[in-house]
C-alpha cells in the first residue's frame, strides 16, 4: 500500500471529482467534505466514474448509461451495472488529501 | 426450464410474460415490495433475460467485452421466481385469467403483466436474399451478423434509425464497408433532435460510410457471382456482400388484442399500468402508458424506460401506488462516443455548451424560454441536473449564463435561474 498525495481539500470541492491516473485508474470524490476513493472505470463499461455525478445520497451516477454506485462501499445499487466498484481508502491531514493505492503502482 | 403449476396452490400468483428488460425489472420489484406469493415469469426466448443495447455494439465488435446478463442466472432462484424460457404463450382468456402456452400447458394467474415488448419490422421485399440479409433484435440476431461481418465486405444498410447508424458504426470497426440507404430525406427520421442528426451524419461521413438519402428500393436479389443487388425506384443499383435492414418494430400486442385489451399504438395502460382489465397490466416498448404530468399517452422504446416502467409497474401491482414517470432519456454509443438525448425534441431553439474540448458538449432545447430537451455528447454528467429542468420546467433567463460551459448546471438549478 502506498500513501499518495493527492491534491489539497480547496481543490476538490465538494461535489467534485478527481482523475488519478494510478492503474487501476482511481477516481477520488468529494461529497460534502467527506472523501471517498472508488475504482475509476465503471464496471458496466468504459466510463470514467471521475466525470459522474455525485448525489446528495452519497452515491455516484455513471456518466454513460447512469448507473449508481454507494461512494462509501462501491456497492452497485441500480442497472445496468451489476459488479461493484472497488474501494481505496483516503486520508485527511491538514488540508492535504492522500490515497491508499496498491503496491506496484506509483 | 420449471414446471411451474400456477393453478394449485392458493397463495395469490403473478405471471409476466416476456422475459425482456421491462419483464425482468418487474419481477425484481415484485420482490423488493415484498410480494410474497408466486411469481412465474413466461419468455419465449431460449434464455433467461439479457439487455438489447449491446447487440448491435460489443457484441459486434468486441463480444468478450458485452455485458449481456441482466441478473445473475441464481438471482431468479434466489428470489423464487420461477422461470419458464423458452415458452411462447399463445392464447389470453382475460375472463378466466388463464394463460396457453405453444406446448399446450395453461397457467391461471391472480395478476398478470404483459411485457412483450417489440420485434423487428419485417421488410419482405429484402426478406427473400435469404441468408444474405439480417434483422437485428435478439441475441441470435446479433450472433448470425456477427459472424457474417468479416474486415473489407460490403455492407448495405437499409433503414438509418439508430439501430442502422449503430451497426454502421460497428462494421465500420470491424473493417466493412458501409452504405446507408434511407427512404426519408433524412437520418433517424422521429424523435431525434436535429442538431444530432447533423453531428451523427458528419461523424459517420469522416468515418467512411455512404449515405444514400430519399431513396425508395424496389428490387432485391442475389446476382451469380455472389452480390446481392438493390434496386432503386428510379433504376439505381446498390450491390454489396450482405443487408442490414433497421426500419423499426412491430409491437408484440396480438395477446392482449385477441383477449379484447385496449390497443392502440401500443397496449394501453393507465398510471398504475392497469390495461382496460385492471388484474390485467403492461409495461415495456409494447405500452402506451398514461402520463399525468403531460397528460398524453406516451410510448417508448428505450432502455430506460423498459427499465423504470418494468419496475413501477411490478412495484404496483403489489403496493397500487400509481408510477411516477421520468423525463424521456435515451443513449446511444457510436465510434465510441456516448450519446444522450432527454425530454423533447421538438426545441424551436437549440443553445449549444461548447467545452472545447474534443466532441464533448450539451445542447440545450428551448420553448419559450423553457427548457424541454437536451442532448449531451461524451458528457453525461450534465445529464442529470439537465433532466430535472426538463422536469421543472426551468426557464432561462440568462442565455449567456447557460451557454457558459464552466458554468455549473446543478448550481444553476439549486439557484432555480
Ligand atoms: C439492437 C438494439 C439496440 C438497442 N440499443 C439501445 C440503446 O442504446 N439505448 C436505449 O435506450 N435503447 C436501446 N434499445 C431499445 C431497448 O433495448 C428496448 O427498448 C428494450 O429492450 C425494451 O424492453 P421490453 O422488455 O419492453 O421488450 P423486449 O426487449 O422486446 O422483450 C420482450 C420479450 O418478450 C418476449 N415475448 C413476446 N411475446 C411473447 C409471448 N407471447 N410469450 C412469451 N414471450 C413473449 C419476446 O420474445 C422478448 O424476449 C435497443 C434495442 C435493440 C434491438
Ligand atoms: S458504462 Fe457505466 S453504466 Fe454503462
Amino acid at each position: 500500500m502506498k500513501k499518495l498525495y493527492v491534491c489539497t481539500t480547496a481543490d476538490l470541492p465538494p461535489g467534485g471529482a478527481r482523475r488519478l491516473d494510478t492503474s487501476p485508474a482511481i477516481a477520488l470524490f468529494n461529497h460534502n467534505g467527506d472523501y471517498y476513493a472508488l475504482a475509476d472505470l465503471c464496471t458496466h463499461g468504459s466510463a470514467s466514474m471521475s466525470e459522474g455525478y455525485i448525489e446528495d445520497d452519497c452515491t455516484v451516477e455513471c456518466p454513460v448509461h447512469t448507473a449508481h454506485f454507494c461512494l462509501k462501499t462501491g456497492k452497485a445499487l441500480t442497472q445496468p451495472a451489476t459488479v461493484d466498484l472497488a474501494t481505496f481508502e483516503t486520508l485527511v491531514e491538514g488540508d492535504a488529501i492522500y490515497v491508499f493505492v496498491p503496491t506496484g503502482d506509483r | 426450464m420449471m414446471n411451474a403449476r400456477a393453478d394449485v396452490s392458493d397463495v395469490p400468483v403473478y405471471v409476466v410474460v416476456g422475459g425482456g428488460r421491462a419483464g425482468a425489472s418487474a419481477v425484481a420489484a415484485m420482490r423488493e415490495a415484498n410480494f410474497s406469493g408466486r411469481i412465474l415469469l413466461v419468455g419465449a426466448e431460449p434464455y433467461p433475460p439479457y439487455e438489447r443495447p449491446p447487440l448491435s455494439k460489443e457484441m459486434l465488435v468486441k463480444p468478450e467485452a458485452a455485458q449481456l446478463t441482466i441478473y445473475p442466472e441464481t438471482y431468479y432462484a434466489d428470489k423464487n421466481i420461477e422461470c419458464l424460457f423458452g415458452g411462447s404463450v399463445v392464447r389470453l382468456d382475460s375472463a378466466a385469467h388463464r394463460l396457453t402456452l405453444a406446448s399446450g400447458e395453461e397457467f391461471t394467474f391472480d395478476k398478470l403483466l404483459l411485457a412483450t415488448g417489440a420485434r423487428a419490422r419485417a421488410y419482405p421485399l429484402l426478406d427473400q436474399l435469404g441468408e444474405r440479409v439480417f434483422t437485428l433484435r435478439t441475441r441470435d440476431d446479433s450472433e448470425r451478423l456477427r459472424s457474417a461481418l468479416t474486415p473489407g465486405c460490403r455492407l448495405l444498410v437499409v433503414g438509418g434509425g439508430i439501430i442502422g447508424l449503430e451497426v454502421a458504426a460497428s462494421a465500420i470497426a470491424l473493417g466493412a464497408t458501409v452504405t446507408v440507404i434511407e427512404r426519408a430525406d433524412r437520418l433517424m427520421a422521429r424523435g431525434t433532435p436535429d442538431p444530432l442528426v447533423d453531428i451523427l451524419r458528419r461523424l459517420h461521413v469522416e468515418k467512411g460510410v455512404r449515405f444514400e438519402l430519399g431513396v425508395t428500393l424496389n428490387g432485391a436479389s442475389c446476382s451469380n457471382n455472389g452480390d446481392v443487388l438493390l434496386r432503386a425506384e428510379d433504376g439505381r443499383p446498390f450491390i454489396g456482400d450482405l443487408v442490414v435492414y433497421g426500419i423499426g418494430v412491430e409491437l408484440n400486442t396480438e395477446l392482449a388484442v385477441s383477449a379484447g385489451l385496449h390497443v392502440e399504438n401500443g397496449i394501453v395502460v393507465d398510471e398504475y399500468g392497469r390495461t382496460s382489465r385492471p388484474e390485467i397490466y403492461a409495461a415495456g416498448d409494447a405500452v402506451r402508458q398514461w402520463n399525468p404530468a403531460t397528460r398524453h399517452h406516451q410510448r417508448f422504446e428505450t432502455w430506460a424506460n423498459a427499465q423504470s416502467q418494468g419496475a413501477a409497474v411490478g412495484r404496483s401491482m403489489v403496493t397500487g401506488e400509481p408510477c411516477s414517470m421520468d423525463v424521456p432519456w435515451y443513449w446511444t454509443d457510436q465510434y465510441g462516443h456516448n450519446f444522450q438525448v432527454a425530454g423533447s425534441h421538438e426545441a424551436s431553439e437549440w443553445l449549444h455548451r461548447n467545452t472545447g474540448e474534443g466532441f464533448k458538449s450539451t445542447m440545450l432545447g428551448l420553448v419559450d424560454d423553457v427548457v424541454v430537451g437536451a442532448v449531451t455528447i461524451d458528457n453525461g454528467r450534465e445529464m442529470r441536473p439537465i433532466r430535472t429542468m426538463i422536469a421543472n420546467r426551468f426557464k432561462v433567463t440568462d442565455r449567456a449564463l447557460l451557454a457558459d460551459p464552466r458554468v455549473d448546471l446543478r448550481k444553476l438549478v439549486e439557484c432555480g435561474r
